[in-house]
C-alpha cells in the first residue's frame, strides 16, 4: 500500500484516539483565527479609510512668493487643474484676518477661512443640521482660541473687526456684525489654529478690503492663498504631483499616518499573537505526547510493518503523515470554528460604540493568505512535533517492537 | 533441488546477567524449494532466534544467511527490508494483524502492487484461504484460525519464494490446525520453501525435512519423504510459483 493511503486508513481507524489532539489543535487554530479575523478587518478598515481619505489623496499648492514667477492661484488655475486626468476636485482656500470682539470688548485675532468640502472641520455644535455652505454674515469658530472659550457664543451675534486698506502700510478698522453659526473642535488645525470659517463671499470681501483691491477682481488679480487638488485614488497622487509641478505650481502632498486601533482591538490583536505562540507550543507538545503514546501503543504494529518489509524511512514517513493528516483535519475544523468565533466576537464588539465602525461586516473573513498560512503553520507544527517520537518508534528493530511474536 | 534459504555457520549469543549466553552455535540450515521444512526443539533452544535470523530480522554474530541466491552479509537495513518484502513471507504465532484494519487491508499492507491489481490479488488470496466472505471483517471479528489464514494471505501477497512460520498452529484448535497445515503443504507443493518452527508433532510429521535443535546446535535434517512423489513438485519451483495463487476454494482444501 502507498504511504498516504495507509496513513489515511490509519487515521480513520484511530480517529477516536486522535480526537483529543484534533480538539486541541482546532481550538488553537480557531482562537488565533478569530482574533486575527477581527483585528485584521479592523486594521483593514482603518488602513483603507486613511489611505483613501481625502487628506491622503490631496496635493496642496500654496500662493507663490512675490517675484518667484510662479503662477498665481486664480479662478483660472482652479479650472486648469480641474481638467487634469485623475483629478476628483480642486478646492480653494482664502483667508483674511479679523478681530473678534466679544461682549466684554476683548477677543482673539482670527482668520476668516473659506470652507473646503474635501477637508471639512469637525463641527461639534451648530445652529442647524446642514451648516455648510455658510450664509453671508455667518462664522464657525474654534471651540477655544488664544485663551478664549468661544463655545459659549454659539448662535450669538458678535462683532468682527476687519481692516480696510487706506494706503501702503496704513489701514482702518471696520466693524461688522456676524452670527456664530457653529463651533468646531479646536484640535483640528489643518487651516491653522485660529481659522474661523465664513462664507466665500464674506472672506473675499474682507481680503479684498484689506488689500485695497475691488472684490469682484480679487480672485483674478491676487488669487487664493491655497489650492487643494484631490486625486481620484491615493495611488494617483505621485503622477498628479508631477503634472502639477510641471505647470510650475509649488505643490506638496499631505499624507496622514495610520491611526492606532482602538485599545480593545489592539488588545485582541496582541492577545491573538500571544495565543498563536502559546497555542503553537501547546499543539507541538500535544503532538509530541500523543504521537509518543500512540507509537508506544502501536509498537507491535511498527514491528509488523518492518517485519513485512517496510523500511525505517517509510515507517517514519507513515507516522508523520498520519499526524499531518490529523493537523490538516484540525486546521479545516479550526478555520470553520474560527470564522464562527470571529463572527460571534464581532457581533459582541459591535455593541461597543467605540469599536463598532471597525467591525461593521457581519462576518469578518480573514484573507486567503492568512488562512493558508495558518493551515500550513498548523501542519508544520504538528508534523514537527510528531517527528522525534516517530523517529524513535521507526528506529526500533522489528524483534524489539514485536516482543511477543 | 535448490536451496532457497540457507544459513551457514550461524552463531548468536545474548547477554544475560553480565555474561554471554550462546543461543546458537555454528548452525547450518537450508530450506529447499517445494518442501515443507520443520524446525523442532524444546522451548528456549533457539528455534525462534534462528527463525529471526533466517527472516533477516536479527543479524547473527557469526555466519551468514543466503536468501534466494543473495548473500545478506553486510547489507544495510533498507536492503534487508526490501528482501523481506520481496522474498520472505511471515506467519506469526500470534498472527500480528493490525487490529484497526479489515482482513483485506491487512492482506494488502505489504503489497508492492497498487490500485485494483493489488485489491484483486488480495481478494483472490483471501478466497484461497477460505475467507472470501470475510474480507471486510476486522481481526477481532475473526476466530484464531481465520486470523492465521489472513496472516498467511498477507505473507503471500508479494508472491515470495520463502514462507517462514513461527508456531503457526500454536493457538489453533484441531480443525483450524489441519486446515492451516494443508495450506502450508500446498504452498510448498507449489514450489515455495516453507519453513515452520513448531512443537506440534502433526506439523513435524507432515514436513518433508525436519531439523532438530538442542542446546543451540542443529541436528538433521531428517528426510521424511523421498523427493518428488508429488506431481506439482516435479514441475519445479519456478514454474509452479509463476502460476500464481490458485483460485478455486476446493483446490485449497
Amino acid at each position: 500500500m502507498s504511504l498516504w493511503s495507509l496513513a489515511l486508513a490509519n487515521v480513520w481507524s484511530l480517529r477516536r484516539r486522535l480526537v483529543g489532539l484534533i480538539v486541541l489543535v482546532s481550538a488553537a487554530v480557531a482562537v488565533c483565527l478569530g482574533a486575527f479575523a477581527i483585528t485584521g478587518q479592523a486594521q483593514s478598515v482603518t488602513t483603507n479609510d486613511v489611505r483613501e481619505s481625502t487628506a491622503n489623496r490631496s496635493l496642496t499648492i500654496d500662493r507663490p512668493e512675490e517675484g518667484s514667477g510662479n503662477p498665481l492661484l486664480t479662478a483660472r488655475s482652479v479650472k486648469e487643474l480641474g481638467r487634469l486626468p485623475r483629478v476628483e476636485s480642486v478646492q480653494y482656500r482664502l483667508q483674511a484676518s479679523f478681530g473678534l470682539v466679544t461682549a466684554d470688548g476683548n477677543g482673539p485675532l482670527l482668520y476668516a477661512t473659506t470652507y473646503r468640502s474635501a477637508l471639512p472641520p469637525p463641527v461639534v455644535k451648530s445652529v442647524r443640521k446642514d451648516l455648510f455652505p455658510l450664509r453671508e454674515g455667518e462664522v464657525v469658530l474654534p471651540s477655544r482660541s488664544q485663551g478664549f472659550d468661544l463655545g459659549a457664543y454659539l448662535g450669538e451675534k458678535v462683532t468682527a473687526t476687519t481692516t480696510r486698506f487706506v494706503r501702503e502700510g496704513e489701514g482702518t478698522g471696520v466693524d461688522e456684525p456676524v452670527t456664530v453659526a457653529g463651533i468646531y473642535d479646536a484640535t483640528w488645525q489643518l487651516d491653522n489654529p485660529d481659522a474661523a470659517y465664513a462664507a466665500d463671499a464674506t472672506v473675499v470681501k474682507w481680503a479684498a478690503a484689506r488689500s485695497g483691491q475691488p472684490a469682484k477682481n480679487y480672485l483674478d488679480t491676487v488669487g487664493y492663498d491655497q489650492l487643494t487638488v484631490v486625486a481620484q485614488r491615493e495611488s494617483d497622487v505621485p503622477e498628479l504631483l508631477r503634472q502639477v509641478q510641471d505647470r510650475h505650481y509649488t505643490a506638496t502632498t499631505l499624507r496622514q499616518v495610520l491611526h492606532a486601533l482602538p485599545g480593545i482591538l489592539e488588545l485582541i490583536r496582541v492577545a491573538g499573537q500571544a495565543l498563536l505562540a502559546v497555542l503553537g507550543v501547546l499543539a507541538f507538545v500535544g503532538t509530541v505526547t500523543v504521537t509518543g503514546a500512540l507509537a508506544r501503543q502501536r509498537a507491535q504494529e511498527v514491528g509488523v510493518l518492518k517485519a513485512v518489509g517496510f523500511r525505517t524511512r517509510f515507517v517514519l514517513g507513515l507516522l508523520v503523515a498520519e499526524m499531518s493528516l490529523v493537523a490538516a483535519v484540525a486546521a479545516v475544523l479550526g478555520v470553520v470554528l474560527g470564522v464562527g468565533l470571529a463572527g460571534a466576537g464581532a457581533a459582541g464588539l459591535r455593541t461597543l460604540p467605540e469599536v463598532r465602525p471597525y467591525v461593521e461586516q457581519a462576518l469578518p473573513l480573514p484573507s486567503v493568505s492568512v488562512l493558508v498560512s495558518l493551515a500550513a503553520a498548523t501542519v508544520v507544527v504538528v508534523a514537527a512535533g510528531a517527528l522525534a517520537p516517530a523517529r524513535r518508534a521507526a528506529r526500533m528493530s522489528p524483534t524489539q517492537a514485536m516482543k511477543d511474536w | 533441488m535448490s536451496a532457497l534459504l540457507e544459513a551457514r555457520g550461524v552463531s548468536k549469543a545474548y547477554p544475560f546477567r553480565g555474561r554471554s549466553v550462546d543461543i546458537l552455535s555454528g548452525v547450518d540450515f537450508s530450506a529447499r524449494a517445494g518442501q515443507l521444512t520443520a524446525i523442532v526443539g524444546h522451548s528456549g533452544t533457539g528455534k525462534s532466534t534462528l527463525l529471526h535470523i533466517l527472516g533477516l530480522l536479527t543479524t547473527p554474530d557469526l555466519g551468514g544467511v543466503v536468501v534466494d541466491g543473495t548473500d545478506t552479509a553486510g547489507l544495510g537495513d533498507g536492503r534487508l527490508a526490501d528482501l523481506r518484502r520481496e522474498k520472505l513471507g511471515f506467519v506469526f504465532q500470534s498472527y500480528n494483524l493490525l487490529p484497526q484494519h479489515s482482513a483485506l487491508r491487512n492482506t494488502l499492507i505489504p503489497s508492492v502492487r497498487r490500485g485494483k491489481e493489488a485489491q484483486d490479488r488480495a481478494r483472490l488470496l483471501l478466497e484461497r484461504v477460505g475467507l472470501g466472505e470475510r474480507v471486510d471483517h476486522r481481526p477481532a471479528q475473526l476466530s484464531g484460525g481465520e486470523q492465521q489464514r489472513v496472516a498467511l494471505a498477507r505473507a503471500l501477497v508479494n508472491d515470495p519464494p520463502v514462507i517462514l512460520a513461527d508456531e503457526p498452529t500454536g493457538n489453533l484448535d484441531g480443525e483450524s490446525e489441519r486446515r492451516l497445515l494443508a495450506l502450508l503443504l500446498e504452498l510448498a507443493r507449489e514450489g515455495r520453501a516453507v519453513v515452520v518452527v513448531t512443537h506440534n508433532p502433526a506439523v513435524s510429521e507432515a514436513a518433508d525435512r525436519v531439523y532438530r535443535i538442542a542446546d543451540g546446535r542443529m541436528q538433521g535434517p531428517d528426510e521424511q519423504r523421498a523427493e518428488g512423489p508429488d506431481e506439482r513438485r516435479a514441475a519445479g519451483p519456478d514454474e509452479q510459483r509463476a502460476a500464481g495463487p490458485r483460485l478455486r476454494k476446493e483446490d485449497s482444501r
